[in-house]
């Protein structure tokens, strides 16, 4: 293990330097942004994570899983996971993010490295449908008992039309728009389209 | 002890809840679900026990009786809409999570410059004021899991005088929505501070009796000294955070590690405590209701009197804030809490995730900690752990 | 352990005898916090009812409900609250723009019935409609943004004096952008605007960028919108919901903003009108804004459309009305030219005389009269007659036609309405040293008071309350102008009169005296059978609701029909011409819903 302190500083005393260059030598240049000082975020390639983790795991300061989380790029048909990797000695975060399939949604656990990582990959397999094999809960109820709908974070669950369909407007109910209402009364009219 | 010796449940299949094929079934086993309606049990939501007399053999968290879907729905409002939403996601400290909606978009939008001084003042004062008012709740709570009535009698009405205070400034008792982009809602009432001032020396004032009843009590040290203690090894392993991680006796505070707002302009001591039991959990929200007084009298001290306390805003009805990832995070009384929160470039967030401290502190180490538990420390564990269900499952 | 922690928690025992440490709350009426968010109350008097209030709620808890007509400046509509959704956020509060919305300290209410918790504050009367406490909107916390991007000026305004170019440069795509994204879409302003524009629309289109359907939302109803966009009175601006606590949307520049960004328009407009009017022709009188508007609707739905003008060019008031530094020829000629690529044909220089009008009657299926006012009200004053006493008009169409006209080094401008402002600026620019004579207080001038500021500052000097009593000659050319100070009096709750102050008389030399309080009809060139017919006691022309007048197939529009006297009224007239052309002629059936 080698030495982080703060004395590792590079000219703009950003100490999150020493981490990014170790692992541009180790793993390669994956892009990375410093969001704030202590606020790193790496995006690298989906083969890539679980030799970085257990690296940063084993290896360096950074061994709190401070967060793991899931967002759905509809557009791009990719989630993106993102590890958050944290530093108590340092006090410096890494955003360490990864891209895969959306329509074979499928990562590794990282259950071995941290053990709460069996609760939240347990919630983005419920919630976005995204598979961790070998994560002991997958699969298990979390939050949603009896689900039956697509997962309901993914960006195309629509959730006026399932409301609309679950809990129904109480009858009667009116409303005008403002914008509409206005037009209507005052003969508003088009003659182009 | 690390957490990897356990195996998770052992013989024991999570989805169909039975026992795997081969393992034999005790006799005497009893289930029993503990909550989600129990008077000593830290919200809406419920454990599920296998029991061998009154020792605990394994047992399971349920959550999901509070899923509100609000991460969902602030995907699919404005900026400005999501804000009454983020203060339910833990219903006793609204104001953290506000914050952390407010300084996330802010710094991805820019604004964050232009919070006036005033206002940072304002809402260092309001996480404070909540800070101590739950734990001034958790430590009656505590109390009360173990049978006695009287302490949390007393902590109740304190903490209702400093409501009173959050009423006066937020017009708010329990949701106070009072921190917004760019500032906070509204300005200080005039004589607010005095009164503030007298809820926090009437606080201090029966703090000692609170102590001959809490902390110096024979029958309170008898039943948490010792008990439920969670092992250091697990700080790194499963990431604790707040008075848990503290009661190990490492002063660890996002306070202090990761400054913001005001604090690193404030004096106060990270309350740190030996033993990691159920005492040593409770002594460190003993200490810290003392050191949250005394920020709060400085605050009050130093804060400005004049000046805006919000800064201009745009249009909030059609407020876009440019693409960009951030993670937010701020020191609620039970640990770190945090936010990522994505942005899109549209009028909407893209994506919100709150990370949240009883999101491990119930499933992951009260899990792990069941296993040879006595029936009757099991509300005062979750207390001590101070699992807040709405935010685990929001 | 020791003993004394054993004997520690006897000690609450104490609290038997002594002041307890708890209190008894739950059997007194506690009322909320002097800013305690409770039961909604609303000022409908002063609400506009723009649904602001129900966009921004989250819970959808608030419905906009009618409760009185709709009028200029108020949608009629006013927000229900339902208790069973509301969270109390107040946020509703802190967005209404006009202030009225507010919570009571008040917050409870116990019945036995759930619908009752669905009500109208302020209309449905509940006991906390008066309370003075509660939560309500602060001057420090706004939501929306009632700052308008300034309008950048092309020079300082001591050089503007100096030049003819255009004064205002116009807003930058990034100006135009932050200014669009002050709107709240409430569409108040759809209603005042004559032509009923698709206001939020096109603000909501530049806003995000797109330009193309903007200019397309823009010309759904409006032919002349560069125009409108430099110089329309902007009805709209003054009944903007943000306008009530704040600047108002600035809607013409962004309309102007919009129309700039294309110089071929025909490029990024479509229209899909089936071609009912094949075969139909239609011949417009006058080529107004009125006038071109019924021109280009009707052209592009296949009716053979000529617009007669007097004048050499087209565009009416809008253009021998308006200076070109506030509106250019060349953005005339653009819109002009869009209309011909579609399809009307302009015939300039054609004065239309009785005969020819009545020869129109049989070779046209139907005509469209807008003429407008060009006849001058005369000053009323001994010494009207002498030379040097001119009408604004005639000097405006002189000015513009490229004639010379002489002001002298001194003049002054009777009047107070945009003619007035224009006639002075103008002879700013001649470089005259001008003063500005109006009856009546600032606020009651008629102009554009951005136009009145602009003149200020430009050197030109404004006496109100001045009511001229005759013009004398005077040596070299030079006339007195002599008025006498009025004071203002009101009489049967109007508007305040001016009254003569007698005795007193203050006289002002001049090079000339121009007169702009107002110009008549002028009809002597139509047949006198249709003169008789269709004009009223004014000298105007009265129409239907169609538009027609007591002529069958004479349709009229413009200054000659309503009194606005502005461009966008015209347009709108024009507009109301083209719906009751179509069915005077049964051509269309369902073509006029858009």
């Amino acid at each position: 293990m080698f030495d982080f302190n703060h004395s590792n500083l590079d000219e703009n005393g950003n100490p999150g330097a020493e981490i990014v260059s170790r692992i541009h030598d180790r793993f390669g240049n994956f892009p990375v942004h410093v969001q704030k000082p202590d606020l790193i975020r790496l995006n690298v390639p989906q083969t890539d994570i679980i030799p970085l983790l257990s690296w940063l795991r084993t290896e360096t300061p950074f061994v709190q899983l401070t967060h793991l989380t899931a967002i759905d790029w509809l557009e791009e048909d990719e989630f993106e996971l993102v590890y958050l990797i944290t530093a108590p000695s340092l006090c410096i975060s890494l955003m360490v993010c990864i891209r895969v399939n959306r329509e074979k949604a499928e990562a590794e656990s990282v259950f071995n490295l941290w053990l709460q990582a069996e609760t939240y990959e347990q919630e983005l397999h419920e919630m976005f449908g995204i598979h961790f094999p070998g994560s002991p809960r997958q699969g298990v109820p979390f939050i949603l008992e009896g689900w039956q709908d697509m997962p309901p974070m993914r960006r195309d669950f629509d959730t006026v039309e399932y409301c609309n369909r679950t809990h129904p407007e109480r009858p009667g109910r009116e409303h005008h728009d403002s914008r509409i209402y206005v037009g209507r009364k005052f003969g508003e009219k088009g003659y182009l389209k | 002890m690390s957490v990897f010796d356990y195996n998770t449940q052992p013989g024991f299949d999570l989805i169909s809840e039975t026992p795997n094929a081969g393992t034999t079934v005790d006799p005497k086993e009893v289930q029993l679900w503990f909550g989600p309606q129990h008077p000593g049990i830290t919200g809406n939501m419920s454990v599920q026990l296998w029991m061998e007399g009154d020792s605990i053999k394994r047992g399971i968290t349920h959550v999901g009786y509070l899923h509100r879907g609000f991460e969902k729905l602030m995907e699919r409002r404005k900026f400005i809409q999501s804000f009454p939403i983020v203060c339910r996601m833990c219903v006793a400290e609204p104001d953290t999570t506000e914050y952390l909606l407010a300084s996330s978009l802010e710094e991805l939008s820019g604004l964050d410059k232009e919070v006036p001084e005033k206002a940072q003042w304002l809402r260092t004062l309001i996480m404070e004021m909540s800070r101590l008012q739950v734990t001034l709740m958790v430590l009656g709570g505590q109390v009360g899991t173990m049978g006695m009535g009287t302490a949390p009698n007393w902590t109740y009405t304190l903490r209702d005088f400093l409501l009173d205070s959050f009423e006066e400034l937020t017009g708010g008792r329990v949701y106070h929505m009072y921190i917004a982009y760019g500032g906070v809602r509204r300005d200080l009432t005039k004589g607010f501070a005095q009164r503030l001032e007298a809820t926090l020396d009437l606080i201090e004032e029966r703090l000692p009796y609170l102590d001959d009843l809490i902390l110096n009590s024979a029958v309170f040290q008898a039943r948490t000294k010792g008990v439920s203690v969670v092992p250091t090894e697990w700080a790194d392993e499963i990431g604790i955070t707040g008075p848990t991680l503290r009661a190990m006796g490492v002063a660890s505070d996002v306070r202090r590690d990761y400054p913001y707002l005001k604090y690193p302009e404030l004096d106060f001591d990270i309350c740190t405590a030996e033993g990691s039991d159920i005492y040593a959990r409770t002594k460190v929200r003993r200490d810290e209701i003392s050191q949250s007084i005394h920020i709060i009298r400085q605050i009050l001290q130093m804060m400005p009197h004049e000046g805006a306390y919000c800064a201009k805003l745009p249009n909030m009805l059609t407020w876009t804030i440019p693409a960009g990832m951030t993670y937010t995070r701020a020191e609620s009384s039970r640990g770190e809490m945090g936010f990522v929160m994505v942005t899109d470039g549209s009028d909407k967030i893209r994506r919100v995730h709150l990370r949240g401290p009883s999101y491990t502190n119930a499933v992951t180490i009260l899990e792990r900690m069941l296993p040879g538990m006595n029936i009757a420390d099991l509300s005062a564990t979750m207390v001590s752990l101070q699992t807040c269900p709405p935010e685990i499952e929001r | 352990m020791s003993l004394k922690n054993v004997i520690a928690p006897f000690s609450a025992w104490a609290r038997a005898v002594q002041k307890p440490f708890t209190v008894p709350e739950a059997d007194t009426f506690r009322p909320g916090a002097d800013r305690y968010r409770g039961w909604h109350i609303n000022d409908t008097k002063q609400c506009i009812g723009c649904g602001t209030c129900g966009d921004i709620c989250q819970n959808g808890a608030i419905d906009m409900m009618p409760v009185d007509d709709a009028t200029k400046g108020d949608s009629g509509l006013r927000p229900l609250v339902d208790y069973g959704r509301c969270c109390w956020c107040a946020l509703c509060v802190d967005v209404c723009p006009s202030g009225s919305l507010g919570m009571s300290n008040n917050y409870i209410w116990i019945d036995r019935d759930p619908d009752v918790f669905r009500y109208i504050p302020g209309v449905d009367k509940k006991e906390w409609d008066d309370d003075s406490k509660g939560w309500r909107k602060e001057e420090g916390f706004n939501l929306v943004d009632p700052d308008r991007v300034p309008m950048p000026m092309m020079m300082p305004e001591e050089d503007r004096v100096k030049t003819w170019a255009e004064v205002v440069l116009g807003y930058s795509e990034k100006e135009a952008r932050a200014e669009a994204a002050r709107c709240v879409e409430c569409g108040l302003c759809v209603a005042a605007c004559p032509v009923h524009m698709h206001i939020p629309e096109y603000i909501a289109a530049i806003r995000d960028g797109q330009y193309d359907v903007a200019v397309n939302q823009i010309y759904d109803n409006n032919a002349l919108p560069e125009m409108c966009g430099k110089v329309c009175t902007r009805h709209c601006e003054d009944v903007c919901s943000i306008g009530v606590n704040g600047d108002p949307l600035a809607i013409r520049w962004l309309k102007r903003f919009a129309t700039e960004q294309f110089s071929d328009l025909s490029a990024v407009l479509s229209h899909d009108q089936p071609q009912i009017g094949v075969g139909k022709s239609v011949a417009v009188i006058g080529g107004g804004p009125g006038g071109l508007t019924t021109a280009f609707y009707l052209a592009i739905r296949g009716f053979k459309v000529t617009v007669f003008e007097a004048l050499p060019q087209v565009g009416g008031a809008t253009f021998f009305g308006i200076p070109k530094y506030r509106f250019p020829l060349p953005s005339l000629e653009k819109q002009v030219k869009l209309m011909t690529d579609w399809g009307v044909e302009i015939k300039t220089n054609h004065k239309v005389e009785a005969d020819e009008f009545k020869q129109m009657q049989q070779d046209y299926d139907a005509i469209y009269v807008g003429t407008g006012l060009l006849k001058p009200s005369s000053l009323r004053a001994e010494g009207e007659d002498l030379p040097g006493v001119m009408p604004a008009i005639e000097m405006l169409i002189d000015h513009h036609l490229g004639k010379t006209v002489e002001v002298g080094e001194k003049v002054v401008v009777v009047g107070g309405g945009n003619v007035a402002i224009d006639a002075a600026r103008i002879s700013r620019r001649l470089g005259a040293d001008v003063t500005i004579a109006y009856r009546r207080r600032m606020e009651d001038m008629p102009a554009d008071h951005e136009e009145i500021e602009d003149s200020e500052s430009e050197g030109v000097h404004l006496i109100t309350q001045n009511i001229p009593l005759r013009v004398e000659q005077l040596p070299e050319g030079k006339l007195d102008f002599i008025w006498g100070p009025a004071e203002m009096v009101s009489e049967g709750g109007g508007r305040p009169r001016p009254k003569l102050v007698e005795g007193v008389e203050n006289h002002l030399a001049v090079d000339k005296v121009i007169v702009a309080i107002g110009q008549k009809p002028d009809l002597r060139w139509l047949p006198t059978d249709v003169a008789e017919k269709i004009t009223n006691s004014w000298g105007g022309i009265t129409c239907d609701e169609n538009g027609m007048t007591a002529a069958a197939g004479v349709f009229a529009g413009g200054d000659l029909v309503n009194d606005t006297a502005d461009a966008v009224s015209a347009m709108a007239d024009g507009l109301t011409a083209v719906d009751g052309i179509i069915n005077y002629l049964g051509v269309g059936s369902k073509t006029e819903e858009g």
